[in-house]
């Protein structure tokens, strides 16, 4: 129940810093709420304190900066998805976010809501480790950056501490020669991730893979998983059919779905990821070769 | 076809206007004085004996004014399926009892001061629990040894039918007309398959609703979400061992019933504890509750085998029926029955046998759901319908055209059985399947896409069609009754008071406009008042799509008897035999001399100046047969065969349910059922752990379809003239719901050339499917 708590909306950044340096542990930020709200219902969480991140100017933006993104924690979905600079600069954000729930949630839900609440199902993470995103992380102790994938330590658990909050979101440029894709299988358009692949394909003035991600989401481990494997295996490569497949399934292996999913068996997850990471590389490489992504 | 005026027109809904501005309307938008809040204590067990309860430290919980449970209220045992009486179901429910026989069984229930109370209340409650063994699997709920689920020795049915609750053997029923055999062996071709049909839960949006108070009489008030207010008043006054004077029920507006609504499901615990607080009480259950303690489509295991001829011939039909009605029996009988008594009739077919059983299990109770059986016996029989076309080498729309029942045709069956036992002799009187089958085939394209995807493309994605038709006869005959009662005010407008009950389907409208239509008169001019068992006469509920044809004609009847009292004041005042008097335009004119008085001085003058008296009637209509309505549906798909995926492209309804009086609404429900019946077959489904646990009680975990997933549908309606209802009407609620798992099942086929023989049709299955395939 959602009685007994006390309620705060600071209007600086430094104010939640110091609020949560007094009552961090008792304390739960709210952006969105479409994912704290759910559990605060469901008496999975009991915070004390609520603090709304909302009202405060300084975390809502989209900023071009520096060859790279700045993304304010409290941007929501629907705000990323109708940006023209990322539709046009960043298009795999731009397909991450798009998938993501129905309209009424994209309106609410923000970039930090989705990274802090750390479900491996999360749809925009896979996209931000494929660009090589980095958290700005604020908090007593000063700033700190850190790359996203670093930031995600278990299933809804992150590196963060009681008294810090992700300030921004920043992303690197693709460089020359990328293109990516952004793929997902739910049961209905408003479903969680059965699996969600993002996929980035940067090549060489001759052709070779320079450089490649392909990051699965969708509870195959209790992280979203960023294949080393395909790396290895594609870096320095012509990219064709036979190497892409046969990566696909080498990927799959590095899955690990938790066998008591509602949304699907272990068994289908890793059968569709070879379909999925296929699929993405396939559409990642198009894009690269007709140089869509810049 | 006859011209009407307010009939066959789409007028909007008589509760739009405050519906759309917010107005309270709902049976939890009203907050009393002093009312409480009740929480159920649910059972965590499949099946066990409650050796105790101590409620001690609940009751002791400042802010808790009642706890219920099996030490102190009375045991009466009734059914909570809102049927008619004798109910055609078994006694074998409790308000509380010592037992619990599936995970959401009652155990407890509190009153409290607050909701937050309620909950801490609960957790207070001691329950010592003996663990039984269960059973969940209806193929081994008879076996030698299963664990007997209603060992108590009062349950029964009040009439007289099998019961062996010993063996878990909740119904049982089989007839043959024709002769099985004889036509197996006249058959070119003989296809037999199991088929296993799924759990389904209603999701209204508005969950169950009930508050309860007294009135300054002291009389019991139940505000309740229901579809059976007269049912509810009984079935209250019986749990509680009250009159039926003591109790009023109200249906307000209400957010969605599906057949979920056609049960007491928490109206006798909530007037309980009204009755022992002497407070106001308000329960309202939780999304979670309706996925583990309110009631599901029943699930089924079913044998179908047919006898075809090489010419087309449908030589026989056997379809044999395993229904799971769960820890509880309402509407297993009669669900079951329909498997036969309502699905059947639509195949021409001398020779059918069917063989059904319901099995008690410990698993959340079946109950009515839109489409009541006929949905399940439609999937198999759609199937099998579309492999006998593609044996024989016809196009299905041409067997399906030939083997299904015409006008002025009969099947044995309706005489055979009704869904409560013994049928009625019928003819259809009205049938526009054929033009169906033909007019839904052209506008979706079916030749053509049939030819197209002969050729598949290259990749992994294939394309598909695939049709099925359907029936389903409306009201259960013989036994729903529905009445209307109507007077006439100063201003030559009307009070309709009907017992019907408006779930959001627009049957209000379509109430008034069967009035309006009778009396020449505009829809605003009747004031709408329903579902009150004060004040409106009896109406069985909204159930077995009834109410428009049922309560249409109870309607149409009292407008008649008014009409009658109208010309003959009208007579007297103008001085003219009433032969030469008709209506128009809410006046009465006559036909030879011209003159015309407006309705407005004819009722003055009944109220005020001469042979004072109230034009005002009632009327009462019986139904004696279940009309039939028919569609045939044709559905896309696309089949991604490396993910499964199956995506439904487009969806056209060619639907016969007599005159469509309000053909929005009439839209609106096709639509409805198409659209509850692609989720059905293609993503909704329950999952349950060893223990009977239900592991996907929300939204988030059980998935609908919402805006974002539906398809193109489009809908055609195919009017006939039903003459034994009002104005041409038959029914149209449940029909088209029996359409997608058949429909999808075949295009599937089509797309990738295998079967699938168990629903929903998930990724998941689809793939395995493919996958057994490719391995043989
Ligand atoms: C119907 C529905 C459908 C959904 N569909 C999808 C989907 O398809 N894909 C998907 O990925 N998700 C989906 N979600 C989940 C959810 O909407 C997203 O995770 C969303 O991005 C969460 O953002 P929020 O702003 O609502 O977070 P909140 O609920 O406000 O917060 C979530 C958590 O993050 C913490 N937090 C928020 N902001 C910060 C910050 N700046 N710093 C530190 N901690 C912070 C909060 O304390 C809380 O623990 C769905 C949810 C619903 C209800």
């Amino acid at each position: 129940m959602l009685n007994d708590l006390e309620y705060f909306e600071p209007e600086t950044i430094s104010d939640v810093i110091t609020f949560l340096a007094k009552h961090g542990k008792d304390t739960k930020l709210i952006a969105g709420g479409t994912d704290l709200l759910v559990d605060m219902k469901k008496g999975k969480v009991k915070p004390k304190y609520l603090v709304n991140l909302m009202k405060i100017p300084e975390l809502s933006h989209i900023i071009e900066d520096g060859g790279g993104l700045r993304i304010g924690a409290t941007t929501t979905f629907r705000e990323i998805e109708e940006s023209k600079l990322i539709k046009e600069k960043y298009p795999l954000l731009f397909e991450a976010a798009r998938a993501m729930g129905t309209v009424q949630i994209r309106n609410m839900a923000t970039i930090g809501g989705n990274i802090c609440n750390a479900l491996p199902s999360a749809d925009i993470p896979p996209a931000l480790v494929a660009l090589d995103a980095k958290a700005k992380i604020v908090g007593q102790s000063g700033e700190r950056f850190l790359p996203l994938e670093e930031f995600f330590v278990g299933i809804r658990k992150t590196a963060l501490e009681s008294d810090e909050l992700i300030r921004e979101v920043h992303v690197k440029s693709p460089p020359a020669g990328s293109g990516t894709a952004f793929l997902k299988i739910g049961r209905t358009a408003s479903d969680l991730a059965t699996l969600n692949v993002a996929v980035r394909v940067t090549l060489e003035n001759n052709g070779a893979c320079k450089e490649v991600r392909v990051v699965v989401g969708g509870g195959v481990g209790p992280t979203l998983i960023r294949s080393k494997r395909a790396e290895t295996l594609l870096e320095g490569k012509i990219l064709e059919e036979p190497l892409i497949e046969k990566t696909a399934r080498e990927v799959s292996k590095e899955l690990k779905p938790r066998p008591t999913s509602i949304r699907a068996s272990p068994f289908y997850k890793i059968e569709v990821s070879k379909v999925l990471v296929k699929r993405a590389l396939m559409k990642a490489l198009g894009r690269a070769k007709a140089g869509e992504d810049r | 076809m006859r011209e009407f005026k307010v009939v066959g027109k789409s007028v909007p809904k008589v509760d739009a206007f405050p519906l759309a501005l917010g107005k309270p309307l709902f049976a939890d938008d009203i907050e009393l004085k002093g009312m409480l809040h009740a929480k159920i204590l649910w059972s965590p067990h499949a099946h066990a004996r409650i050796k105790n309860i101590d409620t001690g430290k609940t009751e002791a919980l400042p802010g808790v004014h009642a706890v219920l449970c099996y030490k102190n209220v009375p045991r009466v045992v009734h059914t909570s399926a809102g049927q008619s009486w004798p109910e055609p179901s078994p006694y074998d429910i409790v308000m509380f009892d010592n037992k619990v026989r599936h995970v959401g069984d009652r155990v407890a229930a509190i009153a409290a001061e607050t909701e937050e109370i309620a909950e801490k209340a609960l957790k207070l409650i001691k329950v010592e629990y003996e663990l039984l063994p269960a059973v969940f699997d209806p193929e081994q709920a008879m076996d030698e040894g299963a664990p007997v689920i209603h060992d108590e020795p009062d349950c029964k049915y009040l009439i007289p039918v099998f019961y062996d609750p010993k063996h878990n053997h909740c119904a049982h029923i089989d007839l043959e007309v024709g002769d099985f055999e004889q036509g197996m062996k006249e058959a070119d071709f003989v296809i037999e398959h199991k088929f296993k049909t799924h759990h389904e839960q209603h999701c209204s949006i508005e969950p169950h609703t009930c508050i309860c108070y007294f009135d300054h009489a002291g009389r019991l008030v139940i505000r309740t979400s229901t579809q059976v207010p007269f049912h509810v008043r009984r079935i209250v006054a019986q749990c509680l061992q009250v009159p039926e004077r003591m109790i009023r029920v109200i249906k307000p507006r209400i957010g969605g019933g599906f057949g979920g609504k056609q049960e007491v499901l928490i109206d006798d615990v909530c007037a309980m504890l009204a009755m022992r607080t002497k407070r106001p009480v308000r329960l309202v259950y939780t999304r979670e509750e309706e996925f583990t303690s309110a009631r599901v489509r029943h699930p089924m295991v079913m044998w179908a085998k047919t006898g075809v001829r090489k010419d087309g011939t449908l030589t026989a039909i056997q379809l044999r029926v395993l229904s799971n009605a769960g820890a509880y029996g309402p509407h297993a009988m009669t669900v079951m029955n329909n498997t036969c008594a309502k699905a059947l009739p639509l195949f021409h077919c001398e020779n059918i046998k069917w063989i059904a059983d319901a099995v008690y299990t410990n698993l959340i109770p079946g109950g009515a759901y839109r489409g009541y059986g006929v949905t399940q016996a439609a999937f198999p029989m759609g199937v099998m319908m579309d492999e006998m076309a593609e044996t024989i080498g016809m196009d299905p729309v041409n067997f399906w055209k030939m083997n299904t029942i015409k006008k002025g045709e009969t099947s044995p069956i309706f005489k055979a059985l009704s869904e409560t036992g013994k049928g009625v002799e019928m003819i259809v009187e009205s049938c526009s399947l054929p033009e169906c089958i033909d007019r839904g085939a052209e506008i979706f394209g079916w030749r053509e896409k049939r030819e197209r995807f002969k050729n598949q493309p290259e990749g992994p994605v294939k394309y598909g069609v695939g049709m099925s038709c359907m029936v389903q006869g409306g009201t259960v005959p013989l036994i729903d009754m529905a009445s209307a009662f109507a007077k006439m005010n100063d201003d030559g407008s009307f009070n309709l008071l009907i017992g019907a009950a408006d779930l959001g389907t627009g049957a209000d409208t379509v109430l008034a406009q069967i009035f309006a239509e009778t009396l020449d008169i505009p829809v605003e001019d009747v004031i709408v008042y329903p579902s009150d068992t004060d004040i409106t006469p009896f109406d069985k509920g909204a159930y077995a799509s009834g109410t428009t044809y049922l309560s249409g004609m109870a309607v149409l009847k009292t407008a008649e008897k008014i009409k009658e009292q109208i010309l003959n004041v009208a007579a007297d005042m103008l001085g003219e035999p009433k032969e030469d008097l008709r209506i128009e335009n809410k006046a009465v004119i006559s036909s030879k001399s011209g003159k015309r008085v407006e309705f407005s001085q004819i009722v003055k003058r009944a109220l005020y100046i001469k042979d004072q008296f109230q034009i005002a009637a009632i009327a009462s209509e019986l139904s004696r047969l279940p009309p039939q309505s028919f569609a045939a549906h044709f559905a896309e798909v696309e089949v991604d065969t490396e993910t499964g995926q199956v995506k439904v492209l487009s969806y056209v309804a060619a639907v016969d349910c007599g005159t469509a009086v309000n053909p929005k609404l009439a839209e609106g429900q096709v639509e409805g059922a198409i659209l509850n019946g692609i989720s059905y077959a293609l993503t909704e489904e329950f999952f349950f752990d060893d223990k009977g646990r239900v592991l996907n009680p929300s939204f988030g975990d059980y998935k609908i379809f919402s805006a974002p997933d539906i398809p193109k549908i489009t809908t055609i309606l195919v009017p006939s003239y039903e003459p034994t209802g009002p104005y041409g009407a038959k029914t149209v609620g449940e029909v088209n719901i029996n359409g997608p798992l058949p429909a999808i099942s075949n295009a599937i086929y089509n797309a990738v050339g295998t079967r699938l023989y168990d629903t929903p049709f998930t990724s998941e299955r689809v793939l395995n499917v493919l996958k057994e395939k490719g391995a043989d």
